[in-house]
């Protein structure tokens, strides 16, 4: 009996404990196929900053301040440069007037580049401390916030980026 | 000899391909976008150059208003049929939340992020709302393209 006995204390002391790495790796690999079909990409987005009037009374209804400093009052555009954005019906860009300037093709884009030229010419030696942009009420968001964009590339009078830009109806 | 040979069973090791797969779960897990509820992924977003790159640091508590093309606004993955009536019931419960005296701005962000084909007058209707329910601050969403 007592011999018994011993000889089974040994095998149970021989045995190993061996995980089952397959399963766990199965599992993993479920889980890894998971995240991979549902990963998606995003592409890199960015923020414009909006500061919008606190009051009512400050400024003319429907219209909206890109301004980095939210201390300033709307009325503070002492000089501002007017840009007129017209639109086709279909929402496309017609022309873009600055001034007596205009700016039209038949081409979206080249009406754009046309701008950016002008816009470089214009900033060359900065009198503007400010940009008022009236925007056709069928227009397209995207070439709006691309005649933003370059307005932010711009520098005010004082040397400073230019921040102070209100976006209105054109009536 | 023969039969010894034939015992012998040959077992790959697995531990280190584990290893690697649980680390590519880690990284697929840290990237994952919890916040994709928030985000129409069917707007087409405008492409620009100058943008700053997206900070969440000081912009407070965060609302995302997605502006579809066909002038729908879906807020938190639901269309809003009138988003003057959503903003003014979370107007009223953010002032409430947050104890913001009346008349005061709300210390929320609106993220609009609109499509590249909504036409202006769309887009000022929804920013008149929420200038008219005291959610003065907005950041528009686009696309930031390489600089050349």
């Amino acid at each position: 009996m007592i011999r018994r006995s011993r000889r089974r204390k040994r095998k149970h002391a021989e045995a190993e404990v061996q995980l089952n790495m397959a399963a766990m790796l199965d599992m993993a690999f479920q889980l890894l196929a998971f995240f991979i079909l549902t990963f998606r990409a995003s592409p890199i987005e960015a923020q414009i900053a909006l500061r919008l009037p606190d009051s009512p009374q400050a400024t003319a209804s429907s219209s909206v301040q890109i301004d980095s400093n939210p201390t300033d009052p709307m009325d503070d555009l002492n000089f501002p440069l007017p840009i007129d954005l017209y639109s086709k019906p279909s929402g496309e860009l017609e022309k873009i007037v600055i001034g007596s300037r205009v700016m039209q093709s038949n081409d979206p884009a080249e009406t754009m580049q046309m701008y950016r030229q002008e816009m470089v010419s214009l900033f060359e030696n900065p009198i503007f401390d400010s940009v008022v942009i009236r925007v056709g009420k069928e227009l397209y968001y995207e070439p709006l916030m691309q005649v933003v964009d370059l307005c932010t590339k711009q520098k005010a009078k004082d040397g400073s980026p230019m921040t102070k830009i209100s976006i209105v109806p054109l009536k | 000899m023969t039969t010894s040979h034939n015992a012998e069973q040959c077992e790959p090791n697995l531990v280190p391909i584990l290893d690697m797969v649980f680390q590519l779960i880690t990284f697929f897990m840290l990237v994952i976008n919890f916040k994709a509820v928030d985000v129409d992924k069917d707007l087409v977003l405008p492409v620009v150059g100058a943008a700053n790159p997206t900070d969440q640091g000081d912009q407070g508590d965060l609302l995302v208003i997605n502006i579809r093309s066909d002038g729908t606004v879906q807020v938190r993955g639901a269309i809003q049929p009138s988003i003057d009536l959503f903003l003014r019931g979370e107007s009223m419960v953010v002032a409430a939340l947050r104890r913001v005296k009346t008349g005061d701005p709300l210390p929320v962000t609106a993220i609009l992020r609109v499509d590249k084909k909504v036409a202006f007058e769309k887009l000022m209707q929804v920013v008149d709302s929420c200038k008219a329910n005291r959610f003065t601050k907005i950041d528009f969403v686009v696309v930031r393209k390489k600089e050349e």
